[in-house]
Formats: C-alpha cells, structure tokens, sequence
C-alpha cells in the first residue's frame, strides 16, 4: 500500500517536489553534522562548538573561502581536508574511531559548515603561493586528458558541454555554477556528497591505466584517486575559484 | 490530495535517525576502502603518453595536430578488416539496449558506441557528439580505413573526444574488424538491414 503511494507520488508531481524531498533528505544529514558539531569529543574532551561557538558564528562564511592554504597544517585543504584535521588534531578522536568511519563524520559535519555560509559569496583567494600553484595544479588536472578513453574533465564539460551522451546532456558545471552548491544531495545514491566525493567519482570514467602494469586493465585498473590528495584538492581549487562571486546555496539536489 | 501524498512520501523517506551515542561506533565498513596511494594515482593519471599529453593542451595549434597524427601511424597488419556483424553488434549496444531490441541477455560495455553516436534507427538513446552512422556504408569508407578510424581515431582526427579504442587495448584488432562490419555490412540494422 505504502509503495503503491509512493509510486502514485512519484508520478504526480514534478522535478520541483522531488528536490524538495531531496531537500528534506539532505537536511537530516546537516542536523546529523550539527549534532557531531554539538557533541562528538577524542582525546581532547574538546567539541567543535568549544572552539567555533555554539552555533558556529565563527564559522559563517569560512566554507565560501575554501579550499585556502592553512598555516596549522601547512598545505591547501578543503572542507573535508579541514574538518578531518580538526577531528583529528584538536578533538583528537583516535585513529582507531576515525578508520571505519571517517566519510561517516566528515561529510555531515562539512554539509553543516558549509551550511553556515549560505547566502554568501563564494570568494577564493590566490594569495599564498601554494594556493597560486594548486590553481595552476587544478587547471592542468581539468584539461588533462587520460585514461584509456582519452577523456578530460573539460573535454566532457567544457568542450561537448550541452552535446548528447546517450540520453543524457553533459552538463557545464562552471557556467552553471554548480559548484556552488555542494555539498548536495544526491536522489540517486541516497546520500550527501560533498565536491571532493563528487569529483573524486568522475575519475572512474577515465578507465585509468594499471600503472604496475603499464597497460589498462579492466580488473587491476585505478578507479578513484585517495580522499585529500593535492590534485583533487587542487581541481575543487580551480572550480570554486572559477564560481567566485556565485552565491552559495546548499545542499544541493543531484540526480 | 497532492499535499498529503507529499507529506506520506516525505515521511517515508526520512533516513534512519543517527545512533545517539558517540562513545562507540559500530564496527563495519560502508563500502571497502580502495587502497590506491597517492603515488600510483599520479602514475595513472598523468600517463605517459605523448599524445594524450599533446591534446591536454588549451590551444590545440596547427603543430600539435600535425604531431599527435604522426604518433598515431602504428596499425597491426591483418589479412582482413571485415569481421562479423553480429558479433560488432554485441561489442556496439550495452546490455540495456541489447535487452531492449531484442529481449534477451547480450550486449556489453566495451564499446559504448551509441553514447556519442546514433547508428540503428531502432535504438533513439544515442548521443549526438559524434556524427550519426546510420547507413555508414553509403559513405564509401573501406574496411582498412574504417578499422584504422575506430583503433586509433587520432591518426585521422587528432585529439578529437574519440578513445583509442585499439591504441589502449579496450578492444582487441579482432573485436575491431567486428565494429567496422556492423558498419559496413548490407546486413546490419546500422544498413537498414533486418536482423
């Protein structure tokens, strides 16, 4: 019965009600980033509301700047980077908690940060040279083309952007400002994706080469670069510096 | 009406309420952890490939075409370049679409060829990044041409959005000579033939 409703629901109303359910989805997991945001101490006894406020005023508009260069972890890091370092270094949560878990805490808890910036503008600075040189970094990972399909970032939304592939179109993320809004939810997989999630799937495409092997190979490929390393940090560096001035909206609504 | 509907499927999608405790966590893993360093990404990534890294540039110039052309001349030699058909076919339309003309399992991944081109009339879910197929034959194109066009696209159009197919391995010469006859046999759908 209940499914049977669910299917009348589904097709009675539009895209507009399916993103407000996204919505609604997306904003249990931002109460569930609050409440880690409230509650969740390590080692330190220390929450992150201790150092940032109860309501994270501190924290308002500190999203809308990153990734920026952090002197307390001397490289570039964005949201996920940020947040992870600070579970780790100021909460101190232990390794062992962080090992299964780690995307469980991170992403709620950057969903909930970059929340506290809605409305501002995004506003990336290249001021420190390790910000100038993975701007540069970024931009050399979206017009790099790789893989065993010969694809670049920019070949797909860039240059073919607006063309077919099967039904779908293939979307112009930068013209469309749709780094923007991420963290967004997406309908599909039933989850929160923060930018680095989202940008870190697109690399499977690529049908990456063994490198042990010098070859492709479909079983022994590289599907997806680790969480937090430099180039996926860099290329979340370029996009957003690209979106400056686009208002920040999140969560998002994916497919 | 419309209200509470939305209201019932709101209600049942709330996720599970998060586990109140922050002491402990359960112990499992979500999905398993790829276990790719750092290091070996960096050697997929920036594969070294003249080509590829020639086409990664901005401005693709007069020069860079000229060379990533004479990069792509390496062809196996074969005594035929017409395959089967039908197993072209298999290479060309995914499982979903296979299933769909023809209501049983087949199809594959390999080539992918409908998500840039339209080729069947019956098949409407093809991209338009590359040109439409659909009565290759009336082109005139030969075999060894058309072969050398899908194994290494690049030797005729360099850097275009095409994957060398053959030059990375993705499908074998045989499977290729298999492609260029779905293309160019009377018989094929892509023809206007009746399978």
């Amino acid at each position: 019965m209940l499914l049977l409703l669910l299917l009348l629901t589904a097709l009675s109303f539009s895209q507009e009600a399916l993103t407000r359910v996204g919505l609604q989805s997306a904003r249990v997991v931002l109460e569930r980033g609050k409440e880690y945001y409230l509650k969740l101490t390590g080692g330190s006894k220390l929450t992150c509301a201790d150092c940032h406020g109860p309501d994270g005023e501190s924290l308002k508009g500190a999203y809308a700047r990153m990734p920026r260069f952090y002197t307390d972890l001397g490289r570039v890091a964005d949201a996920d980077l940020r947040v992870l370092s600070c579970l780790r270094q100021y909460l101190r949560l232990e390794d062992e908690r962080l090992k299964s878990r780690e995307r469980e805490l991170v992403v709620p808890l950057v969903g909930f940060v970059a929340s506290l910036s809605n409305g501002e503008l995004v506003f990336v600075e290249l001021r420190h040279p390790e910000e100038k040189r993975l701007y540069e970094l970024g931009r050399t990972v979206w017009y790099r083309r790789s893989g065993a399909t010969d694809f670049s970032c920019a070949l797909c939304h860039e240059r073919l952007a607006g063309k077919q592939f099967f039904a779908e179109v293939l979307p112009a993320p930068i013209p469309d400002r749709a780094p923007a809004r991420y963290p967004a939810y997406s309908v599909k997989r039933d989850e929160l994706l923060t930018l680095e999630d989202k940008l870190r799937d697109c690399f499977e495409r690529y049908l990456l080469y063994d490198p042990k092997k010098g070859r492709f190979s479909f079983e022994s490929r590289v599907r997806k670069p680790p969480y937090y390393v430099e180039e996926l940090i860099a290329l979340e560096l370029f996009l957003m510096h690209s979106v400056n001035g686009s208002t920040l909206s999140v969560p998002g609504v994916i497919k | 009406v419309r209200l509470l509907l939305l209201l019932i499927l709101l209600l049942a999608c709330q996720p599970k309420k998060p586990k109140e405790e922050y002491a402990t966590f359960p112990q499992f893993l979500k999905r398993p952890q790829e276990t790719v360093t750092p290091e070996l990404f960096r050697r997929a990534f920036f594969l070294d490939d003249e080509a590829q890294k020639l086409c990664s540039s901005e401005a693709l110039t007069e020069d860079i075409l000229k060379r990533v052309k004479e990069l792509s001349s390496n062809f196996p030699k074969l005594d035929g370049y017409l395959g089967d058909w039908r197993k072209g076919e298999q290479l060309a339309l995914t499982p979903e679409l296979y299933k769909r003309l023809y209501g049983k399992p087949g199809g594959s991944k390999k080539g992918l060829c409908y998500a840039c081109h339209c080729a069947d009339p019956r098949v409407d879910e093809c991209g338009d990044v590359g040109p439409s197929l659909y009565r290759y034959a009336e082109k005139g194109v030969k075999p060894e041409e058309l072969f050398k066009r899908i194994y290494n696209p690049w030797a005729f159009s360099p850097c275009s959005a095409m994957p060398r197919f053959g030059h990375h391995g993705l499908l074998t010469a045989e499977e290729v000579t298999h492609l260029v006859a779905y293309l160019l046999s009377p018989e094929s759908p892509v023809n206007g033939g009746k399978p």
